[in-house]
């Protein structure tokens, strides 16, 4: 006697009744998060420069340093930081020497 | 009757199958009694436990509407494919590929009724139905009761779907083959027969959903008006508007012709009185006097002085009512228009509340205020995303991996962590 099988004969696989014959499941957790960025840089043109960029999670900040220490850019973030109502994935900031 | 899950693929701006899913998946809330409310059981042999609501999210145009038109199509197919043969036009495949546009559209949906779990789908596109299929599974194994090709019955269980060969026997006999068309749906069909007992039930299973646009239409203001003529259901309309703090005493839907207009009103509005009668609502409101007292009632045109927020309460009230009472589904797309956020969380709270034994709720919104583990389950929150290619993607919170059980879905969401928000341009450039 043949033994008795529940596979599939290819040429039914893509059968429309055979599409779809589970139950969908959840597929816990296996989807990355978008990770939330924040930039941080001391004039406009970089704020224009990083918002060009179609990324969903990104923050840009600009910050007139009026003539004051790059040190204080550094200020700056750390504040914006700790302001913040989420906690950044990746904070940088862009620094210009001239 | 409870919804487990519905697919649809190659449907508008679906390209593969995606899949609605009702059922409740393994994992812990940050609160218990999100947990313990928000989800309600059956004896059914699966141990599935159902969800009691579901909302869905995305951007403009990220294609949450046309999961309604998905389900609003396959049901409307099913409940009218034997005697309107136009009804096939609302199928429209996924246009923006080669390899889909002249492919058919697929429709499956998984039910209990009586813990007898039912698999129905079927392919079509605008002219004909391809493929149709029913499976059943009232104990251990999932049975095929049916499965039509083309024209033709392929499989068939004549033990456990007998009603099946009965029709079967008379399309044999029926020369001109006038009882199955190309596209008209067998189950449809079957159910109509006197002998189609599972098919009627399965029939009226699905007929029950309710599908409702949260910017209202005619027919539902129609139908909340003709409410108010049962004393019951006018009693839970007024609750529930008394409930949405809206200020109105009472309502009524009043008769008029002709006749009972003011003899100064527009020709143009007499014309619409001319040879019928038309209902109007009318609701009362407290008048007070100098020192604040209660005079008496004062009596309003419903349509022109209540505000939009009131008229959808009105609209929504009954259907609310009715999907509750009888543990039915409702499916309210546009949910949030013109609502306030605390009305709209309060319809959530009732449909998640242990009082309610069995509704479920399928929402679409932009209303980031209900992304809360204090309101819902990962599960029960959706996203819908279009990739470059124009394809829409259903997806649900409950797949993100690293979700603290504290975080707070909707700041996250808003950032962008979950994906499904619009890419905004700068605005401030078009002042320039």
């Amino acid at each position: 006697m043949p033994k008795r099988t529940k596979a599939i004969k290819v040429t039914d696989r893509k059968k429309p009744w055979l599409k779809k014959v589970k139950a969908s499941k959840y597929k816990l957790d296996t989807k990355v998060q978008n990770k939330t960025i924040l930039i941080v840089g001391e004039g406009q043109t970089e704020k224009l420069y990083f918002e060009s960029f179609p990324v969903l999670s990104l923050t840009v900040e600009a910050i007139d340093l009026q003539g004051q220490s790059k040190q204080k850019l550094i200020e700056s973030t750390e504040e914006i930081v700790k302001s913040a109502d989420i906690e950044y994935d990746a904070i940088w900031c862009v620094l210009t020497w001239t | 009757m409870e919804l487990q899950e519905f697919s649809f693929g190659n449907f508008r701006s679906f390209k593969e199958i995606n899949t609605l899913n009702l059922a409740a998946a393994k994992l812990k809330s940050k609160y218990r009694h999100v947990d313990e409310d928000n989800l309600f059981s059956t004896d059914n042999s699966e141990n599935i436990s159902f969800l009691k609501s579901k909302a869905i999210y995305g951007a403009n145009a990220s294609g949450k509407s046309n999961i309604i038109k998905a389900l609003v199509t396959f049901i409307r197919i099913l409940k009218s494919s034997v005697k309107d043969d136009k009804v096939l036009n609302m199928v429209d495949s996924f246009r923006l590929s080669t390899e889909t546009e002249n492919e058919p559209t697929f429709f499956q949906i998984i039910f209990w009724d009586e813990n007898t779990k039912y698999r129905y789908g079927f392919e079509l596109d605008d002219e004909n139905i391809f493929s149709e299929w029913l499976y059943g599974k009232p104990g251990k194994k999932e049975m095929c009761y049916f499965i039509r090709e083309g024209n033709e019955i392929i499989e068939l269980d004549k033990t456990n779907f007998s009603e099946g060969d009965k029709l079967n026997s008379l399309i044999s006999d029926d020369a001109d083959n006038e009882l199955f068309r190309n596209n008209s749906l067998f189950l449809s069909t079957l159910s109509s027969f006197g002998f189609g007992k599972i098919s009627k039930r399965i029939l009226e299973s699905i007929s029950s959903f309710t599908i409702i646009s949260g910017l209202g239409h005619q027919g539902m203001y129609a139908y909340a008006g003709d409410s108010l003529e049962d004393e019951e259901k006018k009693r839970n309309i007024l609750d529930f508007l008394k409930k949405g703090d809206i200020g109105i005493e009472d309502l009524n839907s009043v008769e008029i012709s002709n006749k009972d207009l003011p003899e100064d009103v527009e020709d143009e509005i007499r014309k619409d009185f001319e040879n019928k009668k038309r209902k109007l609502l009318l609701s009362s409101r407290k008048k007070f006097d100098d020192k604040n007292n209660f005079v008496e009632n004062e009596t309003f045109s419903f349509s022109i002085h209540e505000s939009e927020g009131t008229q959808k309460l009105f609209e929504l009230s009954p259907f609310i009512y009715r999907t509750l009472k009888e543990s039915k589904v409702l499916i309210i797309d546009e949910f949030d228009a013109r609502f306030h956020p605390l009305l709209t969380q309060k319809i959530l709270e009732l449909f998640n509340s242990k009082e309610n034994k069995g509704a479920q709720l399928i929402v679409t919104t932009h209303d980031t205020n209900l992304l809360s583990s204090k309101l819902l389950r990962r599960d029960q929150i959706e996203f819908v995303e279009k990739d470059s290619y124009g394809v829409s993607h259903l997806y649900s919170l409950a797949e993100f991996k690293g979700i603290r059980n504290d975080a707070s879905f909707e700041k996250d969401y808003i950032h962008g962590k979950y994906g499904a928000i619009p890419f905004l341009g700068k605005f401030k450039n078009i002042l320039d």
